[in-house]
């Protein structure tokens, strides 16, 4: 077996996973981020036509 | 289906793909265990041919439609593309390091894969830097086009320009070919990143949608 | 007097007040094009290769560089005063704007470019011969091509936050193979007198292609 060979095949599965991962982690979290924000404007928009 | 459930499947190609590709696949005799990359760097390239595909068409669609569906699909598979051909481009330095001695040389299928990438990554950035938010669509989906436009060109100067990337193994002509527990290995692996690209472009889609329905609640706000 | 040669006589009346856009492409072109000859001949003069190699990428940094910098100027004039809006309110044409802008921006250009050819002749210590003449058509066809373009992109700028980032990015990137064409074409010439078909019709076909695409979509980019 190619010892070299494997080491390289190694590095080039984890970073494909980790681009692939990273891109994943990044879309969640905006996911999540803009969830929350519109809870709050959810809540907002009742609060002001409850007070109208 | 639901993205959980595309996400699990996805999930479970990929393992599929990696028993496949590391496992299944014979070991490759002048390369050794390194020509493995092959099976994720090939997928991920033609997925990102794909994405840019789309590209094109979603701003056709949109130029000639208006419907806003068009424009965010054009857009999301612009970045779910990039990505691809990142991933592919790194890959296959990985792979020319220890097999040609060098990272990147200028052959026709590098510098042709770098330009797309440039291209895509021009394009989200011109979306990135209009502030109308009513002039962003159709504006990006021109440069989507003379994106899409581009590629065949590029395609041609680039091959008349130099060749020095193995040859397609599948269809390339006399000599070519690929073994047959190699190809299912790579069909099987293809399977999956076609799988991931359709679950990111999804993903990609719904935090879109969201961004908008938050510009639209932060109108009323202001409006109230 | 039809639309278009009104469009075109109006630019030149600005220019030949103010003297400002092909004087300062000129001086641009002309600066790129020397320090790219100190950059590229202190190389090969170190590695002991033929200085003349380097003449045709000379020419086209040059005339890339001093194009760019014409159709940032073009825009700006466009837009001060908000002269652009103006020209959306008359009663022309989409189309006829467009080829109207095209035309001034090329012979802009073109005037540019014939004092850096003129320059480039006398540096290189090039015969008057057969050999120029393929120069001077493939500079007026790249020319034309790159004004063909980059009407239409300076629009897009235009609608951008950082425009003078923007627009070089685009204008850089979507006519990389229309340049590979003409750098390769160029080359050939210098070397053996011939240009190659090839390339020569690959710069012939990015005008066409993307004069009439650009015609087909300008008025998305301008439309309220």
């Amino acid at each position: 077996m190619n010892v070299d060979g494997l080491g390289w095949l190694i590095a080039a599965y984890i970073v494909f996973f980790a681009v692939v991962t990273g891109y994943i982690v990044l879309l969640s979290w905006n996911q999540r981020d803009l969830d929350r924000r519109i809870d709050a404007l959810e809540s907002r928009v009742d609060r002001k036509s409850r007070d109208a | 289906m639901k993205d959980r459930t595309l996400g699990i499947v996805t999930l479970a190609a990929f393992v599929a793909a990696l028993y496949f590709a590391l496992i299944y696949a014979p070991t490759e005799t002048t390369m050794g265990e390194v020509q493995r990359i092959f099976y994720f760097h090939v997928p991920a390239g033609i997925t990102s041919y794909v994405a840019f595909l789309v590209v094109g068409v979603g701003s056709i669609a949109f130029l000639a439609t208006r419907d806003p569906k068009w424009d965010r699909l054009a857009y999301c598979s612009a970045e779910v593309g990039v990505v691809f051909a990142g991933a592919n481009i790194a890959l296959g330095m990985l792979w020319a390091k220890p097999v040609w001695g060098i990272w990147w040389t200028w052959d026709a299928r590098l510098t042709l894969q770098l330009l797309l990438a440039l291209i895509f990554v021009a394009y989200l950035m011109v979306g990135a830097y209009i502030s109308d938010a009513s002039r962003r669509a159709p504006i990006q989906a021109v440069v989507g086009v003379l994106g899409a436009v581009n590629v065949p060109i590029n395609y041609l100067a680039i091959r008349i320009w130099r060749t020095q990337h193995p040859s397609p193994v599948i269809a390339g002509g006399e000599g070519s070919g690929l073994d047959a527990d190699m190809g299912i290995a790579l069909a099987v692996a293809g399977a999956a990143v076609g799988l991931l690209y359709v679950y990111l472009l999804r993903r990609r889609l719904a935090v879109e949608r969201t961004r908008q329905e938050v510009e639209y609640l932060e109108q009323v706000v202001t409006a109230q | 007097m039809s639309p278009i040669a009104a469009l075109v006589l109006k630019d030149l009346a600005i220019e030949l007040r103010r003297k400002e856009t092909v004087v300062s492409m000129a001086m641009f072109g002309l600066l790129a094009m020397v320090i790219f000859a100190f950059a590229l001949q202190s190389a090969s003069l170190a590695t002991g290769g033929d200085p003349l190699n380097n003449a045709a990428a000379e020419l086209w940094v040059a005339l890339t560089f001093a194009g760019v910098l014409g159709l940032n100027r073009s825009l700006a004039i466009d837009l001060d005063n908000d002269a652009l809006q103006g020209l959306l309110l008359a009663p022309v044409g989409r189309g006829a704007l467009y080829v109207g802008k095209v035309l001034s921006n090329f012979l802009f250009m073109l005037l540019a470019a014939a004092v850096v050819l003129a320059l480039f002749v006398v540096f290189n210590n090039l015969l008057l011969d057969a050999r120029l003449l393929w120069v001077a058509v493939l500079t007026v066809l790249g020319t034309f091509g790159f004004a063909g373009v980059g009407t239409i992109l300076a629009m897009i700028a235009a609608n951008t936050r950082m425009r003078e980032v923007m627009l070089p990015i685009l204008q850089i990137v979507l006519t990389m193979p229309m340049i590979i064409a003409a750098v390769g074409a160029t080359a050939r010439v210098l070397d053996d007198g011939d240009p190659g078909t090839l390339y020569v019709e690959l710069v012939a076909a990015f005008d066409i292609i993307f004069l009439v695409v650009s015609y087909l979509v300008f008025e998305y980019v301008v439309e309220e």
